[in-house]
């Protein structure tokens, strides 16, 4: 993964991802499931965000809450877990949400990782990155009036 | 900014009636039909078609097509000057290759512009004459000091790119005047999208770097938009007769800062912004320079 030190804009180059789903029933399947997921996490990481205002989304529409597309996808290796889940059906498990799960977590790990900055909250916005290697924050709320308090 | 309001959208049957497609031959029938009052002109119909998914009426109810006017798809170097039909599509624009010569900033921005399948419909005068502060082109004719050929049925006028709010609505632009580069210049384009999928830029600048023959520089231009009052040429009165070193980049890329106005949305805080004008400006001027640095004939 990339940081740009001057924007805080966040890159996923490559992402590994071992799942255990039980017994693998069908292979390409479940590997899809696993992609799909993955790219869900990065939405829900990076590129998602939900503002509201008086308990209505400020921005009720698909062109400011950005769902991920394929030109963030990064590279992916997915594997799967030798394993058996004894109440199954054929000792398999559910694989459609699992592997979305960790996907935000590592992320944020990898941008600490990248650039000591920690991020608690979802999405990891470039700007929470920038403001965090700088840390700036006073600056931030006392210029950006009434944006405070939004997570920014 | 967009609120949620509750209960179903309203049915209102004047967003669904159906607009009358005018299609004159000449620029004369155009401006006669658009003089009539009750007529607006439709380029590559992106803005018709976003006012009818956001349950508006229709900005007539006759519309007037016009990009396919005589002339009006045309890229034609002068001798002194580019003209650019209003009617050129904007993926045709990006694909130019005399003008990825000439002035890349342009074509850089042209096809920077939301997705292949828009930049195929998108007219130049269109997109210029829709007055959204943020859209692409016209931050970068602003940097290259393009002007805007008018018609109206009382007659043509020439406003610059930033006068395009004083288009009045009997009005079409024509086409757009560009300058000749003069030799040792360079320009660049440089798009933020803060989230690295396809949305409104977070900040957009435009530079325009003209070298004398002793490498100092001579003509310096930055142009900034998704600020309020967009594009805005940033004033670098006093920049101009030094060497193009990082110290004009820093101070240029300062007053791109300090002359413009961001607001807080969902790419950035307005704070955000004011510091990302200030490093995209230095991108685009670096890449601008070194552009015009190039030997005669190679990558400009």
């Amino acid at each position: 993964m990339e940081v740009d030190p001057a924007t805080g804009a966040v890159t996923v180059l490559e992402l590994a991802a071992v799942v255990d789903c039980g017994t693998v029933l069908n292979p390409p399947l479940a590997e899809g499931q696993v992609e799909g997921a993955i790219a869900q996490g990065l939405g829900m990481a990076l590129t998602e965000r939900f503002d509201w205002r008086d308990g209505a989304p400020t921005r009720p529409n698909f062109s400011d809450y950005k769902l991920p597309t394929a030109g963030v996808m990064p590279q992916l290796h997915v594997e799967f877990a030798d394993s058996y889940e004894p109440t199954g059906p054929f000792g398999a498990k559910g694989v459609g949400e699992i592997a979305l799960d960790p996907v935000p977590s590592i992320i944020a790990s990898a941008v600490a990782d990248a650039v000591g900055v920690r991020v608690h909250e979802l999405p990891i916005t470039a700007e929470k990155i920038y403001w965090g290697m700088r840390d700036e924050d006073s600056v931030r709320t006392t210029s950006d009036t009434g944006e405070e308090g939004d997570g920014r | 900014m967009t609120t949620l309001g509750f209960g179903s959208l309203p049915v209102d049957t004047t967003t669904t009636a159906p607009a009358a497609l005018l299609t004159p031959r000449t620029l004369d029938e155009a401006l006669r039909m658009l003089a009539g009052g009750d007529a607006a002109p439709v380029g590559g119909g992106v803005a018709h078609v976003l006012r009818r998914h956001d349950h508006l009426a229709p900005a007539a109810a006759k519309l007037v097509s016009v990009a396919g006017l005589p002339g009006f798809g045309d890229i034609t170097v002068h001798a002194e000057h580019v003209t650019i039909g209003a009617g050129v599509r904007l993926g045709a624009l990006a694909a130019d290759e005399r003008l990825a010569r000439l002035w890349p900033v342009v074509t850089e921005a042209a096809g920077s512009v939301a997705t292949g399948r828009i930049r195929r419909l998108v007219t130049l005068g269109g997109n210029i004459a829709a007055r959204d502060e943020s859209h692409d082109p016209p931050v970068a004719l602003t940097a290259v000091g393009a002007a805007l050929a008018v018609r109206g049925a009382t007659g043509a006028r020439t406003l610059a790119v930033t006068e395009a709010d004083r288009l009045r609505p009997d009005e079409l632009i024509e086409h757009v005047r560009l300058p000749l580069p003069t030799a040792r210049t360079g320009s660049a384009y440089e798009k933020f999208l803060v989230r690295g999928v396809w949305e409104y830029a977070c900040v957009n600048v435009a530079a325009a770097v003209a070298l004398a023959e002793d490498g100092t520089v001579r003509q310096l231009a930055l142009a900034v938009g998704s600020v309020a009052g967009g594009p805005v040429a940033v004033d670098l009165m006093g920049l101009t007769g030094v060497r193009p070193d990082r110290h004009l980049v820093a101070a240029a890329a300062d007053r791109a800062a300090a002359g413009t106005t961001p607001y807080s949305d969902v790419t950035g805080s307005a704070a955000y912004k004011t510091r990302m004008i200030a490093e995209f400006s230095r991108r685009a001027l670096i890449s601008a320079i070194r552009r015009a640095e190039a030997p005669e004939g190679e990558d400009r």
